[in-house]
């Protein structure tokens, strides 16, 4: 009910019912009625159809629907005293406080429109009803309004009466009016009417109509009979129930007084006034009347049971319908007519205008009957100070108009009334509540005729709210804005309606506050389009006000729903104000363990300010401590689980094993400082396999790392002979320890460690707020086995300490005492877990007493790794994780613990440098440690040697020679293969240390085992490769002596390198000698101050080696100076006594044939190139000459040429991997040469080499992959080959094998023969003028593999310069074409065949016929390559393939510009066509013959 | 001259903030009695989305000026093309300034939301974000 039928109801005529307490109730009782006035007051709330009543000027208007209210004449305003009403309504209004009335939590418009449809939103609220009809009904009568004023008086009585008439008579008499009809400003003089109830069972004998005669006599009377049902077994009634509402509305309300009010009885009646006004003071009893009432409603609560109408029948009811309604038309509504009519005319006209002022003065000298006394004036209560206006003052009979007219609904004359009244209340501030009621109606009675009043609603409502503020009557006030409110709503404005709500919540009284905001938000549901978020705000503001009243449960009811709304969109501080609250009502109300649950909440990282957050923190401790003081601690647990304070992330925590020492960080220090004597410790990291984590950068690489060492391990446990290869070289080996088996678990694997070893837990501890948070006690939580979780309780020692550890059967735990963390400070914890026996560990979580006060644990929750294994697994948003293993510790029986410890490891060292240092190994563990694996990142830098190295020197020198040449050879495994892993050969122990050890320890070290806390030393030469700061990282590993599974330990080392020489060479053909070239080196010494010796160069090669530039030079030491650089210059000679070529199985070939297999996608074929023999020759000073062939320097040189190929290789071939590059390439070519150049610094006594690796001196491309493979279509090869590979990687993989000719890769292209001219120098003309000179012209193949087929021309000069366009540079010299020229005589053109290496001489004879300077150097040189008979066989027999690939369609060659294919032969050949570069001069003179030697010499 | 009370938030389209400052004394924490009251704020700027959602439909701008208030404070809002909604809670009117530093902070957030890594609606976390819109909150509030 709103709008229009709510205000027709509360503004319905009220009529006082004057009852019989004698008879009546206990007729009615029959009935189920206490009494008359609960009786009849149903049958005027029930909507009477078609009442037509007349307004003022006579017209008729319709009434529906027509309410009318009954009250007991005595209970007026029983409910009256407005404090009483506030908390009564408190009171009430909570029954609906449970929290099934919760409103939803809407967030979109839709959600709204899909709710409104499915909800009656007025329903939403009932507590708001309530309300409003409480205000509306139980207001009781005020001067300001007449609307509780009686209209008319019912006097009852019944026929079981002996004498009616009297009584009704002595119920109301003028001489002796109820107290409330007594008052100054109500009407006495009302309409009064008369009933009586006859019960024909009560008074069989009695005749009501005679007794109803009796009484018309004296007044108007009705009769009414009831009970004429007769009773029934089941006391159904036949009527409907009307009654059971309203009885029970009034007995919950009077149960409330009653409760409220210890003195229920005493509830303070309305205060008498005496005819001036006066209060009369009659405390001794109250009214007898209230008295029943109050007795009827508690006795109420014993006639719950009561049928309600049981003995009326259907024609009593009609018959109270039909007297209603006469009573209404008849009585009330002609009564109120007429009366109006006369305050019309006698004073509402009087007030309007001219004529109604001449009427007034007509009637004032005309009508003699009337005294012209002076209308009654305003006094001021003195009891209540409120002014108070007189029933017949002309003020109060407008009111009473305009509200007559109001409920007549004759709305357009009641406006006029009541503005017209409003002038005489605006006059004094005395008059506010008046003027407030009347600008109240001239708002409702505005709203009542339109919806768009011309009067600003808004501020009339002002004005009223104000008014009544002032005149102190907040309940008028909350009335006036809920009744203009509903008048607002049942024009639908809701957002207007929502505004004046807002407008009018005001700060008085915060349970109006509370219910205005709370309609409003209710509003704002209902506004188009709907506001929901304005709906959320004003439901949290409602739940504000509602708090600050006391109705907690109204409260907590709105807070859930806006916290409901506003989840999940982070807005903090809004989250953190509604958890707080709540956490506070919660509390308030007992329930601490969900208040607990809302402050745990508040507890994280949020916008608040630090005071906020300290706020929130201390209410969270003090309702911790609450809560622990009304329950035992075994119940805390569950609820403290989930604090998060502080923050840890799951997937942060680590376990790693760690050396118990404390303090101890990763790595080590970059240097030992002068005058330490320990030497440098690698303590570092011990790592478990898979455990460790140090710094986060380096843990890749050293995963790297330790897969290569595992990969080696795996391989030589295999294959051990793999180095077998190698068997004959002289370059020494590391044997491998046999039976190397390790046991590798998955890498999922948990961490492990042994017995007595510690275990360390780390995780990142995270303080979110902005406040400290003090943090003790701090331990794990594990579990051992399959044991189950328990709680582990820190027992305080009797001293109060707190132990440092907590000892369990199985394992110990780490207690750190105190980890407090400052605002948002991060801290690294780390607790150690101690293991006692073998088994598994897990880390289950972290127990801590946070704050001094809250035992706390905090569950780890990590996950594993993310599965995808099945597509249900990849498509599951949420991704699916294998579950975690990674806080299992299995603990493992005692194993070895490895030290290692670098004595004397240089800080700095120069470039080349090497320097033997000892590496100390210590077992410090309680088991033998055996097969001792090493791997550094840096492997050119290290060289392991073993217990039988430690006195070997760096370089190995050659005393006995004096020479100053050296020449050696040296038979070496031409495979590629890494061996930067290096098995450990523990060193035998010498005899000093044998005496000291036990008998047991001895054998274990000749097994190979390095026994518990036993220490030995290793060689280890180190060499500083390039300059720079270096990081070495060097990977150990090892087993225990009595277990598969294996430990590492990572040590980082770093050092300074300092430049020292740099060196620079360049290679020359001889332009005399074939086969021979001139080596030039420039060096210079780098270091700024110190001066170095250059003492030795070597070369090796397995094709060519080094002498000096004069053959009988003697060699002399070069000093260098700091920063002096000096040029030297050698000569690269072929090796005569190189073994012969086996021309299949020259690496070259064998690489070729690899490549071919690769790309014609063959199954590879492990590349087993033959041992290859170097040459090796040093020069230097006599007696001061090192061998390259011994160890260490044999090793590094080795390792130096592996880096550097390796490097080569992978530049030139960037799409293979290294295990197809070890399969497809060797370690030396045929004619590769390696140099060092060896220096020492003769004051520091320091040592070292450069190296210079793989210095190709062939003149051809090495690999004639495009030659040999040109005759297959490169379409084919593509499609053919490595079906694996993406097209894209295979084109490019094909494109660096073939199109390498020229390439800047190194891969030379170049025709192999090389030619050589000589002359005479000088000539003299004859007589004739003439003269001739033979030209000798040698040509040389140089290749091994290809038959040349030449064709060679000499070219005149001239014709060359005409025609010849590869000629160009000699036709562009005007010298040539404008000097006299020479001619060839005899035969200019040959052809022939060079075979492999071989040689043949031409001679050529040029005739001169001027003097002159003349190049005779004029030859053209076609050459074409084909593959020797040798090579092609050695293909045959190595590629089955080779006979389908010579089905195969000729192609054409692959690469543009190349040299013209012939597809006439199997292999593509190659054609070449050479010119001369340089010129060969002849000098032709006439007769000087001493200029001409002068000038003949040839340029080089 | 006190500088005025500001809160600005962006708020995405799920009505989640993306990014809230506070300029001027409250955000010093100054005005101790206000501190209290922070959570207000977001509270009227929340409520406030509802008359930008009504109001973007009636008009073409992006800048809507003030859209609502409560008690003494205006709400000014922004709306971008792609529903994401600049509000700014402010005491003081001042409409120029607003539609400057609005569409200041617009071009930041295009630079961020070009950013292929950032996901529509999720928190901007910036560093270099904040310190821009303080700037130009300096500048023009």
């Amino acid at each position: 009910m709103e709008g229009r039928e709510f205000l027709a109801l509360a503004t319905s005529p009220l009529v006082a019912v004057a009852a019989d307490t004698a008879t009546v109730p206990a007729i009615l009782a029959k009935c189920g009625v206490p009494d008359a006035v609960q009786f009849l007051r149903p049958f005027g709330l029930r909507h009477c159809a078609n009442v037509v009543a007349q307004d003022v000027h006579g017209s008729s208007i319709s009434l529906d629907p027509c309410f009318v209210r009954f009250a007991d004449i005595h209970a007026l305003d029983a409910v009256a005293p407005s404090a009483l009403l506030s908390t009564l309504a408190t009171e009430v209004v909570s029954k609906y406080a449970s929290l099934s009335h919760q409103l939803p939590a809407l967030r979109t418009a839709q959600e709204v429109e899909k709710f409104r449809q499915s909800v009656n939103i007025e329903t939403l609220t009932p507590w708001f009803q309530f309300y409003i009809h409480l205000l509306s009904k139980y207001m009781g009568m005020s001067e300001h309004e007449t609307f509780n004023h009686p209209v008319a008086c019912l006097v009852v009585v019944s026929t079981s009466d002996p004498d009616p008439v009297s009584t009704a008579k002595a119920l109301l008499n003028d001489s002796n009016l109820p107290p409330s009809l007594k008052r100054p400003f109500v009407d006495p003089y009302i309409q009064r009417l008369y009933l009586l109830i006859h019960d024909a069972e009560e008074v069989p004998h009695v005749d009501p109509n005679a007794i109803l005669a009796s009484m018309k006599r004296a007044f108007p009377t009705h009769l009414l009979v009831v009970n004429s049902a007769p009773p029934t077994p089941d006391q159904r009634p036949v009527v409907p129930d009307i009654w059971s509402p309203s009885i029970a509305e009034t007995a919950v309300l009077l149960r409330k007084i009653s409760s409220t009010t210890p003195l229920a009885s005493s509830v303070p009646p309305p205060p008498q006034m005496n005819d001036q006004g006066f209060p009369v003071i009659s405390p001794g009893t109250a009214h007898p009347d209230t008295g029943a009432n109050l007795g009827s409603g508690s006795s109420l609560n014993q006639q719950q049971s009561v049928v309600r109408g049981q003995r009326m029948s259907i024609s009593d009811f009609s018959g109270v319908e039909t007297f209603i309604r006469d009573f209404l038309l008849k009585h009330v509504f002609d009564r109120m007519t007429f009366m109006m009519r006369e305050w019309e005319r006698d004073v509402a006209s009087a007030r309007r205008g001219i004529s109604g002022r001449l009427y007034k003065v007509g009637l004032k000298y005309f009508s003699g009957s009337r005294t012209a006394a002076a209308p009654p004036t305003p006094f001021t209560d003195q009891a209540t100070d409120h002014v108070i206006f007189p029933f017949l003052s002309p003020e109060l009979i407008m009111r009473r108009l305009g509200d007559y007219a109001f409920m007549l609904r004759d709305f357009k004359y009641a406006l006029s009334i009541y503005e017209s009244v409003k002038k005489d209340f605006s006059t004094s501030e005395k008059f506010a509540k008046f003027f407030a009621g009347v600008q109240e109606m001239i708002a409702i009675t505005s709203l009542m005729l339109t919806d768009s009043p011309k009067t600003n609603i808004d501020t009339l409502a002002d004005t009223v709210i104000q008014n009544y503020s002032d005149a102190k009557c907040p309940l008028y006030s909350a009335r006036a804005a809920m009744w203009i409110t509903e008048m607002i709503k049942e024009h639908h404005n809701y957002r207007d309606a929502a505004n004046m709500l807002i407008r009018f919540s005001g700060e008085e009284s915060d349970l109006r506050g509370a219910f205005f905001m709370e309609q409003a938000a209710i509003c704002y549901l209902r506004t188009t389009p709907p506001m929901p978020r304005s709906y959320t705000f004003h439901l949290m503001l409602a739940s504000n006000r509602f708090s600050k009243c006391g109705l907690r449960n109204h409260a907590q009811r709105n807070y859930l729903t806006t916290l409901e709304a506003y989840s999940g969109l982070n807005w903090t501080l809004i989250e953190d104000h509604i958890n707080f609250a709540l956490g506070r009502q919660l509390f308030h109300q007992g329930n601490v363990q969900n208040a607990m649950d809302h402050f745990v909440k508040l507890l994280r990282k949020s916008r608040q300010s630090a005071a906020g957050q300290r706020a929130y923190l201390a209410e969270f401790l003090y309702i911790y401590q609450q809560l622990a003081a009304g329950t035992d601690s075994q119940a805390l647990d569950s609820p403290i689980q989930s604090i998060p304070l502080p923050t840890i992330q799951d997937s942060d925590v680590t376990v790693y094993s760690r050396r118990s020492s404390t303090g101890d960080v990763a790595g080590t220090l970059p240097g030992t400082p002068a005058g330490q004597t320990g030497g440098l410790s690698a303590a570092g990291l011990l790592s478990q396999q898979h455990g460790g984590s140090a710094s986060g950068d380096d843990d890749g690489a050293w995963e790297l790392l330790e897969q290569q060492l595992l990969e080696f391990v795996a391989q030589s446990g295999s294959s051990a002979p793999a180095g077998s290869g190698a068997a004959g070289s002289t370059r020494r080996k590391q044997p491998l320890p046999g039976n190397v088996t390790l046991v590798q678990t998955s890498p999922d694997a948990s961490t492990s460690t042994a017995v007595g070893e510690p275990v360390t837990v780390s995780f990142q501890w995270q303080n979110p707020l902005q406040v400290p948070i003090p943090t003790n006690n701090v331990f794990l939580e594990c579990t051992f086995g399959d044991q189950p979780e328990t709680h582990t309780e820190l027992q305080i020692l009797p001293n109060g300490d707190v132990p440092s550890r907590i000892a369990r059967p199985e394992f110990e735990l780490e207690v750190l005492h105190d980890v407090s963390l400052d605002s948002g400070e991060k801290r690294q914890v780390n607790l150690k877990i101690y293991p006692m026996q073998e088994g598994e560990i897990t880390v289950i979580g972290v127990r801590y007493l946070l704050c001094g006060v809250i035992p706390s644990f905090r569950r780890f929750q990590k996950r594993g790794r993310r599965l995808n294994d099945t597509p249900a697994q990849r498509q599951d948003p949420n991704g699916v994780y294998a579950p975690d293993v990674s806080l299992k510790i299995s603990v493992t029986p005692p194993m070895p613990v490895l030290d290692v410890v670098f004595h004397s490891f240089p800080e700095s060292m120069l470039l080349g440098q090497v320097v033997q240092v000892a590496l100390e190994l210590n077992n410090k563990g309680t088991r033998g440690l055996k097969n001792l694996f090493v791997k550094p990142s840096h492997p050119t830098a290290f060289c392991f040697g073993d217990g039988t190295s430690i006195e070997l020197p760096s370089y190995a020198p050659i005393l006995t020679k004096s020479e100053a040449t050296l020449h050696e050879t040296m038979v070496v495994a031409n495979t590629l293969e890494d061996d930067s892993a290096v098995a450990l050969q523990l060193p035998l122990p010498d005899d000093a240390t044998t005496a000291s050890l036990t008998p047991n320890s001895k054998e274990s070290l000749a097994r190979g085992v390095l026994p518990p806390s036993q220490t030995t030393l290793v060689p280890v030469w180190l060499r500083a490769d390039k300059p720079g700061r270096h990081s070495f990282k060097l990977l150990f590993m090892y087993q225990s002596e009595n277990q598969g599974s294996y430990r590492t330990l990572r040590c980082n080392l770093s050092l300074q390198v300092y430049p020292s020489l740099r060196i620079n060479t360049f290679t020359r053909t001889s332009l005399t000698t074939l086969n021979e070239f001139i080596l030039g080196i420039e060096m210079e010494n780098l270091h700024p101050s110190l001066a170095l010796t250059f003492r030795q160069i070597t070369s090796i090669s397995p094709s060519w080696q080094i002498e000096p530039l004069v053959a009988d030079e003697k060699p002399q030491a070069c000093h260098l100076a700091p920063q002096q650089t000096q040029y030297h210059y050698f000569r690269i000679r072929r090796w005569a006594d190189r073994p012969p070529l086996v021309v299949h199985q020259s690496p070259e070939m064998l690489t070729t044939t690899a490549i071919e297999r690769l790309l014609l996608q063959e199954d590879p074929v492990p590349l087993t190139p033959p041992n290859i023999e170097l040459c090796i020759r040093s020069l230097g000073t006599p007696r001061n000459l090192s061998t390259s062939k011994s160890f260490p320097l044999d090793s590094l040189m080795h390792s130096q040429r592996y880096s550097a190929r390796m490097a080569h290789l992978r530049q030139q071939y960037p799409g293979l991997s290294q295990s197809q590059l070890h399969q497809l390439f060797t370690l030396i070519w045929t004619d590769d040469l390696d140099l060092a150049f060896f220096w020492e610094s003769p004051t520091s006594q320091q040592r070292g080499h450069l190296a210079l690796s793989g210095i190709n001196l062939c003149l051809y491309s090495p690999l004639p992959v495009s030659a040999w493979l040109g005759h297959l279509d490169a379409k084919t090869l593509i499609g053919r080959a490595l079906f694996s590979a993406t097209v894209r990687e295979r084109k490019a993989l094909i494109q660096s094998f073939v199109k390498s000719r020229g390439s800047a890769g190194g891969a030379k292209d170049s025709s192999p023969v090389r030619v050589i001219v000589k002359t005479e120098p000088q000539v003299t003309l004859d007589e004739s003028g003439n003269a001739s000179v033979s030209v000798f012209v040698t040509l040389g193949n140089t290749s091994w593999m290809h038959i040349a087929e030449y064709a060679f021309e000499a070219v005149s000069p001239r014709r060359a310069a005409a025609s010849s366009p590869h000629l160009t540079t000699l036709g562009n010299d005007p010298a040539a074409d404008q000097a006299p020229n020479f001619a060839w005589v005899g035969q200019t053109q040959f052809y022939g065949t060079l075979d492999p290496e071989g040689q043949t001489q031409i001679e050529l004879h040029a005739c001169f016929c001027a003097a002159g300077l003349f190049d005779v150097n004029r030859w053209r040189l076609s050459v074409t390559l084909s593959f020797s008979p040798e090579a092609l066989r050695a293909a045959a027999a190595s590629s089955p393939q080779s006979s389908k690939s010579a089905a195969l369609t000729a192609a054409t060659a692959a690469g543009s510009g190349s040299p013209t294919a012939s597809s006439s032969e199997k292999r593509t050949s190659l054609t070449y066509i050479q010119v001369p570069t340089m010129a060969q001069q002849v000098l032709v003179v006439a007769d000087e013959p001493k200029l001409a030697s002068s000038l003949a010499t040839p340029q080089q | 001259m006190s500088r005025p009370n500001l809160y600005f938030v962006i708020v995405g389209t799920r009505d989640n903030p993306l990014y809230e400052a506070e300029f001027g004394p409250i955000a010093r924490g100054e005005v101790a009695k206000k501190d209290d009251l922070r959570h207000m704020n977001q509270f009227v700027v929340h409520a406030a989305l509802d008359a930008v959602d009504e109001l973007v439909w009636g008009t073409q701008a992006m800048y809507l000026k003030v859209v609502d208030r409560f008690n003494e404070w205006f709400v000014s809002a922004f709306v971008t093309p792609g529903g994401v909604r600049f509000m700014l809670l402010h005491d003081t009117p001042n409409t120029d300034g607003i539609r400057n530093f609005f569409l200041e902070c617009y071009e930041l957030y295009i630079k961020v939301l070009m950013n292929p890594f950032t996901e529509i609606n999720a928190p901007i976390v910036s560093g270099a974000f904040d310190q821009r819109v303080r700037a130009h909150a300096r500048k023009w509030l």
